[in-house]
C-alpha cells in the first residue's frame, strides 16, 4: 500500500507538479489549496508526508508547521517547506526535514520524496 | 621833609637779605638808628670840637680815642646792615663804651661821673634790647670788666658811689623784671608754641590717617603748601613743587583740554569739583585717581588754596573695565541674555532677547518671564523650573515660548542663579532661539522616516517581486521538467534540449533574483543579523537543492562535519546558508567531473570553517583577488553562464559576519575555498 501524502499549495500549477513529482516517487498524493482545511485533514489523516508552501492565504504555512509538529500521530511524517522566501524559511527551518527554495524543480522534488520514502529517513542520506 | 624821611628810610634799611619784618630786620634797623645817633649826636661834634681847637691844646689821646670810637660805631653801622648785624650791634656797644671808658681815662683823679655811668647804663638798656638776655649778661660783664681796670689803671676816684650803686640796683631790677618778663613771655610763648604744635602735630595725625593723598594747592601757583603722609610718599612735598608737575609730568598748568583741572575750576567756579585723572607714580608708572578739590577762602572770600583729595580707583577703573568688557559680551552675544531679580522680574536684557522676543528693554524690565509664557507647557513644568533654580542648581531645558507679535519659538534656555554669600540675588537667563534648529529637527525625522517608510516599501516590494516572480519560475521549470520526464508523452531530443534550456534559463533568473536580494540586502547598509544557536548541520538542509544538481551533473557531492565542532553554533544561520550556497552553486557549476566536498570543521581552538572543495578547472594565482571583486570572473569560465555575482556578495557577506575566506586553487587542480568564523566565546556548546 502506496504511503500518503498531503501537498498544500495555493497555486495550482505548483500543486500540479508537486503532485506528479510526488505521485511519481509512490506516494497516494492529496493536494488542497487552503490552510484551515489542510489542517482539519491532518487532525483527521495519518499521513507519511507533507509538502507545504510557507506562503498560504489565510492560515499560514508556519501555523501549520507548529500544529502538525504537535499532532502525536504524526510523529513520524515527514515536512519539506517549500518557500520563496529563505530568510523565513530558515526561521522555522528546525520544524522541517526538508527546506526547499522555490523555484523547486520537479526533478529534485521527485528525487527527494523518493529516497524519503525508500530511507524513511532523509536526515543522514 | 619827605624825601628827607624817605632817604632816612633807606639809609636805615638793612641789606634785603634780611627777611623784611622779622625779628632780625628790626634789631638791625635799631642797631643803624643807635648807631646813627650816636655818630651824629656824639662822635660828629666831639671830633669836630678837637678839629677846630687849636693843636697845641689838644690831648692827641684823646683825640685818637675819638676816632677809635667813631670807627668802631661806624663800623657797627655797616655790619648792621648785613645779616652779620649782631656784629654791628656788638661793634656799636662795644666802640661806645670803649669811648666813654677811655674818656674818663686821659686825666689823673677824673671822676666817675654820673653823666658816663648814664651812657653805660644807656648801653646795657641797648645791649638787653638788641642782644637779649645773654647779650645783656655778656656786656655786663664786659662793661663792669672794663670799667674795673679803667678805674684801677687810672685811680679814678668814686665820686658818688652810692649813686652808681643805686644806678646798678635799678639797672639790676630792671634786668631782673626784662629777664622775668622775657622768660614768662617765653614760657607762654613755649606753652601757646606746644599747643600750637600739638593741634599742628594732630592735625597732621589726622591728615596722615587718611590713606589717600591729601594736600593743600595754592590757586596762584599751583604749588602744593601742605601734604599729608601718603601724599608726600608720592613726592608731593610742601612747598617745592607743582601738582601738574608732579602728578602730570607736565612743565606749565594743564590747558584743560586733556582733562579738567580741578584748580581752574575751583578758582572760578568757587565750588568743590570731583574729575577722574591719570596720575604718575615717582616711578612713573600711571594710576587712576578720583580727584576731589574743595576751595579755601580767605578773609575776603577770595579763593586762596584747594584742597585737593585723590583716591586711587585703578582698582575700580580696572574692575569696571572688565565690566564693561563683560557687559560688551552681553550686549553683543548671539544668545538672548536676561538678567531678573531674585523675584524673578527682569532687571537687564540684551539686545538678542529683544529680537528673540520682540520686546524691548523698556518693555521687558519690570516684567516677569510670564510675559513670553505660551500656555503650551504644565504648571508642573514651570514648577520644577523654579524649584531647580531656586535651590541653587542650574536648570537648561527647552521651551515654547510665545514672542510680542503672538507667534511661538523654540528657545534652549538656561537659567543659573547668581549667589552672594549663599544668597540667591539674581538669576541669570541664556536663551537660544532653537525653532529653526527644532524646524530642522522635525524636517530630518520626517525624512528619515519618509525615507524609511520607502525603504520598507522597496523591501516589501523587494520580497514580494521575489516571491511573485519564484512561484511562476517554479511552475515554468517544474513543466518543463514534467514534460522532459515523459510524463506527458515521449520528447524527442529537440523537445528534451529545448525544455532543458528552459529549465536552464528559469534556474539563472532564479540565482539572479535571489542575489539581487542579498545584494541589495548589503547595499542598503542594513544586514539584518539574527545571531542564534544552531547545529551545524541546518547549514545542510538547503543544500539538498545542489546536491540534486550535482548529481544529475554526474558529480559525486560529499558533505562531511567535523566531529570536533561543536554540538551547537553561535551565528546568523541564515547568512551562513547563502555563503555556502554561492560557494557549493559555483562549485558545482565549475566543475565538469570529479567531486564536491562541503566540509565543516574546525580549524583550532578559537575557530571554524566551511569549506567547498571541487575538482574543477581551477584558477590562476594571478586572478584569486580579482574573482572576489564585483562581476569579475577568470576569461576561462566565461562561458558558463549566470556567475561572478556571487562571490563579491560571499566576501562582503563573510566579512559583515565578522569572517575571513581563503581561496587555494590553480589550474587543474580543483579550487578549496575556506570560509573561516571565529567561535563565539561561551556561546557554542
Amino acid at each position: 500500500m502506496k504511503p500518503e501524502a498531503l501537498i498544500i499549495e495555493d497555486d495550482a500549477a505548483q500543486c500540479e507538479i508537486f503532485s506528479a513529482a510526488v505521485h511519481q516517487a509512490g506516494y497516494n498524493v492529496t493536494c488542497l489549496s487552503d490552510g484551515a482545511q489542510a489542517l482539519e485533514y491532518l487532525k483527521q489523516h495519518t499521513v507519511a508526508l507533507v509538502v507545504l508552501d510557507l506562503h498560504l492565504p489565510g492560515l499560514g504555512g508556519e501555523h501549520i508547521a507548529r500544529a502538525m509538529r504537535s499532532m502525536p500521530h504524526l510523529k513520524a511524517t515527514r515536512l519539506i517547506l517549500a518557500s520563496a522566501d529563505d530568510r523565513l524559511a530558515g526561521m522555522i527551518s528546525e520544524l522541517a526535514d526538508l527546506v526547499l527554495l522555490k523555484p523547486i524543480s520537479f526533478i529534485q522534488l521527485r528525487d527527494l520524496a523518493t529516497r524519503l520514502r525508500a530511507k524513511g529517513d532523509f536526515s543522514a542520506p | 621833609m619827605k624825601m628827607l624821611l624817605a632817604f632816612l628810610d633807606r639809609l636805615l634799611t638793612p641789606s634785603s637779605a634780611i627777611p623784611k619784618e622779622s625779628s632780625g630786620w628790626y634789631r638791625a634797623r635799631l642797631t643803624m638808628t643807635v648807631s646813627a645817633l650816636v655818630l651824629a649826636f656824639y662822635f660828629i661834634p666831639e671830633l669836630i670840637l678837637h678839629l677846630i681847637v687849636p693843636q697845641d691844646q689838644v690831648d692827641w689821646r684823646e683825640t685818637s680815642i675819638i676816632l677809635g670810637g667813631f670807627a668802631l660805631v661806624a663800623l657797627g653801622f655797616l655790619f648792621a646792615r648785613t645779616p652779620r648785624y649782631r656784629w654791628g650791634i656788638w661793634l656799636t656797644l662795644g666802640g661806645w663804651t670803649f669811648d666813654i671808658l677811655l674818656n674818663i681815662a686821659p686825666g689823673e683823679g677824673f671822676e666817675l661821673g654820673a653823666t658816663i655811668e648814664v651812657w653805660l647804663i644807656f648801653g646795657l638798656v641797648m645791649a638787653f634790647l638788641l642782644l637779649g638776655v645773654r647779650g645783656y649778661i655778656l656786656f655786663a660783664i664786659a662793661q663792669a670788666a672794663a670799667t674795673a681796670a679803667v678805674v684801677l689803671w687810672r685811680h679814678v676816684t668814686v665820686a658818688s658811689l652810692n649813686f652808681t650803686i643805686e644806678i646798678y640796683l635799678a639797672a639790676t631790677f630792671l634786668l631782673g623784671l626784662g629777664v622775668w618778663l622775657r622768660q614768662l613771655d617765653y614760657s607762654q610763648r613755649k606753652q601757646a608754641q606746644a599747643e600750637l604744635q600739638a593741634q599742628k602735630d594732630y592735625l597732621q595725625k589726622v591728615m596722615d590717617s587718611v590713606q589717600s593723598p591729601f594736600y593743600v594747592l595754592d590757586v596762584h601757583d599751583y604749588r602744593i603748601r601742605l601734604a599729608n603722609r601718603a601724599a608726600r610718599d608720592l613726592g608731593l612735598v610742601e612747598e617745592r613743587v607743582t601738582c601738574y608737575a608732579l602728578t602730570h609730568h607736565r612743565s606749565e598748568p594743564c590747558g584743560g583740554d586733556e582733562h579738567p583741572c580741578p584748580l581752574q575750576h575751583v578758582r572760578v567756579r568757587r565750588e568743590p569739583y570731583t574729575t577722574e585723572h591719570i596720575h604718575f607714580r615717582p616711578d612713573g608708572s600711571t594710576y587712576y585717581v578720583e580727584v576731589r578739590g574743595y576751595p579755601l577762602f580767605d578773609a575776603q572770600g577770595n579763593v586762596v588754596q584747594m584742597v585737593e583729595y585723590s583716591v586711587d580707583i585703578t582698582e575700580r577703573k580696572l574692575a569696571e573695565a572688565e565690566i564693561r568688557k563683560l557687559q560688551q559680551a552681553v550686549e553683543h552675544a548671539a544668545s538672548g541674555v536676561a538678567i531678573t531679580s531674585a523675584e524673578g522680574i527682569y532687571e537687564y536684557v540684551n539686545p538678542t532677547f529683544e529680537r528673540m522676543t520682540g520686546y524691548s528693554r523698556q518693555e521687558a524690565v519690570g516684567q516677569t518671564p510670564r510675559l513670553l509664557k505660551s500656555g503650551y507647557h504644565s504648571t508642573e513644568f514651570y514648577a520644577e523650573l523654579w524649584k531647580t533654580i531656586k535651590s541653587g542648581r542650574v536648570w537648561q531645558g527647552e521651551l515654547i515660548n510665545r514672542r510680542k507679535d503672538g507667534s511661538l519659538y523654540w528657545e534652549l534656555q538656561t537659567i543659573a542663579p547668581v549667589q552672594v554669600n549663599g544668597k540667591i540675588t539674581h538669576f541669570v537667563a541664556i536663551k537660544l532661539d532653537i525653532t529653526a534648529q527644532k524646524e530642522l529637527e522635525k524636517q530630518l525625522r520626517e525624512a528619515k522616516e519618509a525615507a524609511e517608510q520607502a525603504s520598507a516599501f522597496k523591501s516589501r516590494l523587494m520580497a514580494g517581486v521575489s516571491h511573485d516572480m519564484r512561484t511562476p519560475l517554479g511552475s515554468i521549470i517544474g513543466y518543463a521538467e514534467l514534460l522532459m520526464s515523459g510524463a506527458f508523452g515521449e520528447m524527442n531530443e529537440q523537445q528534451q534540449q529545448i525544455l532543458q534550456t528552459i529549465a536552464d534559463s528559469a534556474s539563472r533568473l532564479s540565482d539572479f533574483i535571489r542575489g539581487m536580494l542579498t545584494r541589495a540586502e548589503l547595499e542598503s547598509g542594513k544586514l539584518r543579523l539574527q545571531p542564534r544557536s544552531f547545529s551545524p548541520d541546518e547549514l545542510f538542509k538547503s543544500l539538498s537543492t545542489y546536491e540534486h544538481v550535482a548529481q544529475r551533473k554526474g558529480l559525486a557531492f560529499q558533505r562531511e562535519i567535523d566531529p570536533a565542532l561543536p554540538g551547537a553554533l553561535y551565528a546568523d544561520p541564515y547568512w551562513l546558508e547563502q555563503i555556502l550556497i554561492n560557494l557549493v552553486d559555483n562549485a558545482i557549476k565549475y566543475t565538469g567531473h570529479g567531486s564536491v566536498w562541503v566540509r565543516l570543521r574546525r580549524v583550532d581552538e578559537r575557530h571554524w570553517a566551511m569549506e567547498v572543495q571541487d575538482t574543477g578547472m581551477g584558477i590562476p594565482p594571478e586572478l584569486h583577488e580579482r574573482i572576489f571583486e564585483a562581476f569579475e570572473q577568470g576569461e576561462e569560465v566565461k562561458h558558463i553562464q549566470g556567475v561572478g555575482l556571487g562571490l563579491s556578495i560571499v566576501k562582503e557577506l563573510v566579512r559583515r559576519l565578522g569572517g575571513e575566506i581563503r581561496l587555494q586553487s590553480a589550474p587543474g587542480e580543483g579550487s578549496t575555498f575556506t570560509v573561516i568564523f571565529p567561535l563565539a566565546e561561551g556561546k557554542e556548546r
